[in-house]
């Protein structure tokens, strides 16, 4: 039951990915009563928490070097998937450089609705993130 | 020369997106919400009648996990009248409320908001 006040008040709901459906009921009792009261609502913010969320750059049959910079916000953290021994993440500055293999490259953020950008040899790759 | 591979046919593309959209009166419900455009909020249209019940349903579709905040003002003779939330993915009663022990209550259960 809603808070009876004629000032603004708020509910929150923590959501999972995928499809959901909260109804919203506004009842007024069987007894004589024509007032004319009512409920106003309206969503206000859809805030996305980290659980889950991450983001996928995958290069196969790679042919030459690649150096790739991101920016995730606050990156919780990031790993790789790779075929081959010369696939490397290069702490300093996300730099790999690989020989003939396959690379994926997984980015957790800590927030996925902060600002996100890939660079892939100086070229705006961000458009080309899988979200997983 | 090795010039590289091109990757673009190799990676999907897109970002995370989480939306939703509003049904202003769920089926079997008398009355629904309407949306006043001046304020951005959704007004229930049952007022004036006794043993009525506003029912909209706000539909979710989340890529990600999501905390969603609904702002509501609520004027309701207490006791008598009152504005409901059900819970997630939780159907409620479309009808009225009916006279209990202490004032009047939703004909479903109380569990369900």
């Amino acid at each position: 039951m809603c808070t009876n006040s004629s000032s603004a008040q708020t509910v929150t709901y923590t959501v999972s990915a995928g499809e959901h459906f909260i109804d919203i009921k506004y009842g007024k009792d069987d007894a004589s009563n024509d007032n004319s009261d009512s409920l106003q609502w309206k969503v206000t913010s859809i805030e996305a928490t980290s659980a889950g969320g991450n983001y996928t750059y995958t290069l196969n049959n790679i042919q030459q070097k690649h150096s790739l910079i991101f920016v995730f916000g606050d990156v919780d953290y990031y790993f790789i998937e790779a075929s081959g021994n010369n696939c490397k993440l290069y702490s300093d500055g996300q730099v790999v450089k690989l020989d003939g293999d396959s690379y994926r490259l997984v980015i957790v953020p800590d927030d996925v609705s902060a600002v996100v950008t890939l660079m892939d040899n100086n070229v705006d790759k961000t458009s080309s993130l899988e979200y997983e | 020369m090795d010039n590289g591979v091109d990757i673009t046919s190799q990676l999907a593309g897109g970002t995370p997106s989480n939306t939703y959209t509003v049904t202003n009166k769920v089926a079997d419900a008398s009355y629904g919400f309407e949306f006043n455009s001046s304020t951005g909020y959704y007004v229930s249209t049952n007022d004036g009648v006794s043993k009525s019940a506003s029912v909209a349903r706000l539909n979710l579709n989340f890529e990600s996990d999501c905390l969603v905040t609904i702002t509501y003002i609520n004027y309701a003779e207490a006791n008598y009248d009152y504005g409901m939330f059900g819970k997630l993915d939780t159907e409620v009663a479309t009808d009225g409320l009916t006279a209990g022990s202490n004032g009047s209550s939703p004909s479903d259960s109380l569990s369900n908001y």
